[in-house]
């Protein structure tokens, strides 16, 4: 009874991953971290300031922007059966761990105060869900696939940055380290440069997504009541087809 | 032995991987209100996050650092995390498939799932002794799970409250979550 139960959702999962479920989490991905809500580790544990939100921004893309080449060259040299879903996860666990550790030491070298700040989080990039998200919708190197994947990485690098000029500024009543906005007789709340002031940022970004999504039209307020807003918020397979590993090594595109 | 009963005490109910080095949040945002579903997906957190570290604790011992191999550490450790997330999958699926709807999820909820790979990058540290890092392993996994059971149950009590529209879901739970985290930062600070 149980193999029957585990054979029929391992065949359900196949059957129900690859176009629709590709196609609409990359319609919401564009929407970057407000709308599906991957990637809020980085989002919260690094971006104390904007320097440190824009670094590991860019990083966490670089690191990217190098692995999905391997994944793509591999697509082409290992043989189809192989090539499921498992192994590109595998290959691009593996490429990204080499491009972080390679971002770490030039990291270290180059601008050693900054390494200081963010320097222990980019090995994290290997698991950064955005990221898995991103490059799995496709390997391919079209136009469409790569304007998306552009627009993505862009609205991710803004959203770090924007969680950390808001952290920066409330809590340091600075902004990129050098520029004080307060005046002198009011006192930042210190607590916004740490951690809850993290989950208080991340609250107020996510707020004010909502409201300016209910502006336009009620029902579509992201996980306000409709999980299918937050694209996982009660169904865990929002994370990019998650119910089966060619979620994430999605091939429709890479066609 | 005390020691790593200490680290165990410490790890899982003070320092806490999510609520103050923020590991797996978003895998938090995936609890539905039901402790039962996360319980499932922090137990095999908790399988998988303790075997990372005790494998990557002994990879140390015998490989990396008597061969001075320190960059291969973070490749290793991404590497033993899917492999990990590859048999945890395989094994809800078999196993609960009937108990736990999501199961299929469980490998990207581990493969993308801060708290496994930073517990090994983070807390685990070259030279520590093979208990040590199991200990450091199994109790910030209990710890990712405590707080997502909390999550889960703080989920169920407020999701018929009548809030404002845009502060539903989500952003309610943050808002708990801040307050839990400003807790646990007057407790890192007393100690």
């Amino acid at each position: 009874m149980k193999t029957k139960t585990a054979q029929s959702v391992s065949e359900k999962s196949v059957q129900s991953v690859p176009v629709n479920t590709v196609q609409s989490v990359s319609k919401k991905s564009v929407q970057g971290v407000p709308a599906v809500l991957l990637g809020l580790c980085p989002l919260l544990c690094v971006c104390a300031n904007v320097q440190s939100g824009f670094a590991t921004g860019v990083i966490a893309l670089a690191v990217y922007a190098f692995s999905i080449p391997v994944l793509s060259l591999a697509d082409r040299i290992i043989p189809g059966r192989w090539n499921a879903g498992y192994m590109r996860i595998f290959l691009l666990a593996a490429a990204s761990a080499g491009w972080s550790v390679l971002a770490g030491i030039l990291l270290e070298a180059f601008l050693p105060a900054l390494y200081a700040q963010i320097g222990a989080y980019i090995p994290l990039n290997v698991v950064f869900c955005v990221l898995l998200d991103l490059s799995g919708i496709s390997a391919a190197w079209n136009t469409a696939a790569l304007s998306r994947k552009l627009a993505d990485g862009a609205v991710f690098i803004l959203t770090l940055t924007l969680a950390g000029l808001i952290r920066e500024f409330s809590g340091a009543g600075t902004v990129c380290g050098v520029i004080t906005l307060l005046p002198a007789w009011i006192t930042p709340v210190g607590i916004f440069t740490r951690i809850p002031g993290a989950f208080l940022t991340a609250a107020l970004i996510l707020i004010v997504c909502n409201a300016w999504r209910t502006a336009g039209n009620v029902n579509e307020c992201a996980g306000a009541g409709n999980a299918d807003g937050y694209a996982g918020a009660e169904n865990v397979n929002g994370y990019s087809g998650a119910g089966n590993a060619d979620g994430y090594g999605g091939k429709e595109d890479s066609q | 032995m005390t020691e790593s009963a200490i680290v165990l005490v410490v790890t899982a109910m003070v320092t806490q991987a999510v609520l103050s080095k923020m590991g797996g949040v978003p895998e938090m945002r995936s609890v539905s209100g039901q402790m039962k579903q996360f319980a499932g997906l922090g137990g095999m957190v908790i399988a998988v996050t303790t075997t990372v570290c005790a494998l990557i604790n002994l990879l140390d011992t015998w490989v990396l650092t008597p061969y001075e191999l320190p960059y291969l550490r973070v490749e290793m450790m991404a590497l033993l995390t899917v492999c990990g997330a590859v048999v945890a999958e395989r094994v809800m699926k078999c196993g609960c498939a009937d108990t736990f709807p999501h199961a299929g999820s469980t490998f990207a909820l581990i493969t993308g799932n801060c708290a496994v790979l930073g517990t090994a990058v983070l807390c685990v540290e070259p030279g520590e002794s093979f208990v040590q890092s199991v200990a450091t392993g199994f109790s910030t996994a209990v710890a990712f799970t405590v707080a997502g059971i909390l999550f889960a149950a703080i989920r169920g009590r407020i999701s018929d409250e009548d809030l404002p529209l845009p502060v539903r879901g989500i952003p309610v739970l943050l808002l708990c979550g801040a307050l839990i985290s400003m807790a646990l930062t007057g407790l890192n600070m007393l100690m």
